[in-house]
């Protein structure tokens, strides 16, 4: 019996074991930790640098436009999926994921598009599919016409609530 | 029997170890979104991608953009550090902040985070000193954040009484409430304060809600388990079971729960209803010590009963599924003493059959449950996703460098006619024409010239008719026989020159018009053709300057691969050290149960034997 008691008590030191996760480091291996992480510096360093490199060769500022989509608090509206066009060119579709909602509805802005287009005059047409207000089936698109200049241009569509209207409302906005 | 038992727990229980709750990464108070690039790496980060996270930001912050916000970036980027593995980089940048910044708000959040970079690196001292500094300006979830850690790190430097006070000063609405009783609880433990510890993970573990989510359930179930053993300690079985009977049966907690059910039913003298949740216990998965223990346990209870066959027979049982256990264990030492270890034992945790995988993920929750094994397996997986990240740099820039060369190509082959162009002289001809139409403005709109240099054609080839009539007039040997004709080629050119002297100023305003004109194409073919001669000039330097930084990138490449595949396989093999002492410490336990069991069959053929009738 006594031994049984003696193994309850490993158990009862068991008992917050795994509840320790986030502590901090009990046996810190200094060597190979500082190493681990001198490695994700060089890797981040390495990785900055190509990511300029590449947007750089592949979409110069020029020519560059970039098509960015945030929401709001997603009251009136819940996104399923975007799809995009410009100059009646599909150039995104994207279907959303319970996480990247939740990513979006807390304020991240997700960049939908990258690419290029020729200086000048265009026409943006994006077209939204959700659960609208009462659980309804919902589609709305919405269009902007916009110039593209020497430097790169960003356009964010943004879905709103607007309470007045208890509907969700679909913007364009161009940043400079 | 059992009074010894519950002696020696009040030690261990003192020594319960205080709950940390990890808090999400939050970029501070909620804002209007003043830059998209920021907002992009808040959509990463929210998805916990923090790498890519990380990378963004960098690239913007290389680009010049984000200038809208101030140093909001710089600590977001530090919070990625931190959560990224990277503490000392992140250390390094809150410094840098707190250096830079001179609004308290922001000083502050630095202060907190370079607090936290601290106490994760297991660093109280240094900790407690960046938390002291923190001013006024933090909004309240940060000062709670604040006090909730200042009580964890009092707890680690054994004060436990400083640890009450500051725990019990985080406000009880947010997110850190729940976390900070339940740590405020520990830490009366550890001044003695029972009465009170064991009233508030009471109140913890009984106010169960709706809007509960796993973690919050998981919080309360260890509430309940721990007030259970608690009480099971100071001698209170049914107020004990109360509290165990509380925690959920399929939680983490559970066999604990179980175990401790029946141990406060024996307290209780209530043999066989000691047996109801051992035997359901036993029924679970061997991996578990609790399982392995009910094993024992339920033998020794038959045996108390005096039904000596029902306990022979369970502590077979638990021979059986101890011997089992043993050899389950020796498959996965084997199997993590190959060189395919921590590689089979994450593919083991997302596979759904197969012996091995299935020894492995029983296994699982006991091999990763200690902190240090987790965060060596964490840096593991980082450093894989390094490795696969640089091979797709390597494919990427090869790519970059074949579509370098075809642009150059293309650019070569249409050089000739850019270089043509260039040197030929139609601008020069357009400017010659032009000077040409500015002398003949000049003229005609000088006074003393005569209205006729604007006429028309027409006009100029009627002109010229009337000249050679009155010229064949004086030709004609008696001009004066013809002086009706002349009067009449008189008017006509009088006519004529009223209209174009009439018309002078419409044409001569005309002919501005047009110069103005020719002016200003001259002036965007002057432009066009400096833009052609300058984007000839960087075309040139476009691709020596991204050859030049292809190859410089290019090559840090293979370098660092081969440093990332070197650390992946020295993480790997403390993975493996540490794995195999774990299992080591799990055959002990196995042998030392094997042993029990098997002294009580021998203890119980002794006491058969003794009355000359041995069990079956």
């Amino acid at each position: 019996m006594k031994t049984l008691l003696r193994n309850a008590i490993i158990l009862l030191c068991c008992l917050c074991a795994p509840l320790m996760a986030a502590d901090p480091q009990s046996q810190p291996g200094p060597g190979l930790d500082r190493q681990v992480e001198h490695l994700k510096q060089s890797v981040i360093a390495l990785n900055r640098e190509l990511f300029v490199l590449e947007e750089e060769l592949l979409f110069p500022g020029n020519t560059q436009v970039s098509v960015f989509l945030s929401v709001d608090t997603g009251t009136f509206f819940k996104l399923d999926s975007v799809q995009l066009q410009i100059d009646d060119k599909e150039l995104a579709n994207h279907l959303y994921t319970e996480r990247e909602l939740k990513a979006l509805q807390r304020g991240g802005v997700q960049r939908l598009y990258l690419g290029n287009i020729k200086s000048g005059s265009h026409e943006l047409i994006a077209f939204f599919t959700g659960e609208g207000p009462q659980g309804r089936d919902y589609k709305r698109g919405a269009t902007v016409s916009f110039e593209k200049g020497i430097g790169p241009k960003y356009l964010e569509l943004k879905i709103v609530d607007s309470v007045a209207l208890q509907q969700p409302d679909f913007e364009v906005r161009e940043w400079e | 029997m059992l009074p010894p038992l519950f002696s020696r727990l009040v030690l261990l229980v003192s020594l319960l170890p205080p709950l940390c709750h990890a808090a999400t990464l939050e970029p501070g108070e909620p804002q209007e979104l003043k830059d998209l690039h920021y907002g992009e790496a808040l959509f990463q980060l929210y998805q916990e991608a923090y790498f890519p996270a990380i990378i963004r930001l960098l690239a913007a912050r290389e680009q010049g953009l984000m200038k809208a916000y101030e140093d909001e970036p710089e600590l977001l980027l530090g919070g990625l550090y931190l959560a990224y593995g990277m503490p000392n980089t992140a250390e390094s940048l809150f410094e840098r902040v707190l250096n830079q910044s001179v609004e308290s708000k922001i000083k502050d959040r630095a202060w907190l985070h370079l607090g936290k970079a601290r106490h994760r690196r297991g660093e109280p001292v240094s900790a407690q000193k960046a938390l002291g500094e923190i001013g006024e300006a933090l909004p309240s979830e940060g000062k709670d954040e604040k006090r909730y850690l200042e009580g964890l790190i009092d707890l680690q430097r054994d004060a436990p009484d400083k640890a009450i006070d500051d725990l019990s000063s985080v406000s009880q609405e947010g997110e850190w409430s729940l976390y900070a009783r339940y740590n405020q609880a520990i830490a009366m433990l550890r001044t003695d304060r029972q009465a009170e510890a064991l009233g508030i993970l009471q109140e913890i573990g009984d106010a169960r809600s709706d809007s509960d989510n796993e973690e919050t359930r998981a919080l309360r179930d260890q509430a309940n388990l721990a007030r259970g053993y608690l009480l099971l300690e100071a001698q209170q079985p049914e107020a004990a079971k109360d509290s165990l009977q509380r925690v959920r049966l399929q939680g983490s907690a559970s066999n604990r729960a179980l175990l401790g059910l029946g141990w406060a039913s024996l307290q209780l003298n209530q043999r066989e209803q000691a047996l109801v949740p051992w035997q359901l216990l036993a029924k679970r998965n061997t991996s578990d010590p609790a399982v392995l223990e009910a094993k024992l346990a339920i033998p020794y209870v038959y045996g108390v009963l005096e039904a000596e066959q029902q306990s022979l027979q369970a502590y077979r049982d638990a021979i059986s599924a101890y011997d089992e256990s043993l050899s389950s264990v020796d498959r996965v030492i084997r199997q993590v003493d190959q060189e395919a270890f921590p590689d089979n034992l994450i593919a083991a945790s997302g596979v759904q059959s197969g012996d091995i995988s299935s020894e492995f993920r029983s296994l699982l929750p006991y091999l990763l449950s200690g902190n240090l094994f987790q965060e060596r397996l964490q840096d593991y997986q980082d450093l894989l996703r390094l490795e696969e990240n640089l091979r797709q740099w390597q494919e990427k820039t090869s790519s970059y460098r074949t579509m370098l060369a075809t642009q150059q190509q293309a650019y070569d082959e249409k050089l000739p006619q850019v270089e043509a162009h260039l040197k030929g002289d139609r601008l020069q001809q357009l400017n010659a024409e032009r000077d040409e139409l500015f002398k003949r403005y000049l003229q005609a709109a000088s006074d003393e010239e005569p209205a006729f240099i604007l006429a028309t054609e027409e006009e100029k080839k009627l002109l010229g008719r009337l000249q050679r009539i009155d010229d064949l007039i004086d030709g004609s040997g008696a001009p004066e026989r013809l002086q009706g004709q002349r009067d009449i080629a008189r008017l006509l050119q009088g006519i004529l020159t009223w209209q174009t002297v009439t018309e002078h100023p419409a044409r001569l305003w005309n002919l501005k018009k047009q110069m103005r004109e020719l002016d200003q194409n001259l002036e965007t073919a002057q432009t066009q053709e400096q833009e052609l001669a300058q984007a000839k000039e960087q075309a040139v330097n476009r691709f020596a300057v991204f050859g030049t930084r292809i190859d410089a990138l290019e090559g840090q490449i293979p370098k660092l691969l081969a440093q990332v595949t070197q650390a992946r396989t020295q993480q790997a093999a403390q993975l493996r050290a540490m794995a195999l002492e774990q299992l080591d410490q799990r055959k002990n336990l196995i042998n030392n149960y094997l042993i029990q069991a098997r002294f009580g069959v021998a203890n119980l053929l002794d006491i058969s034997s003794e009355r000359g009738a041995a069990p079956q």
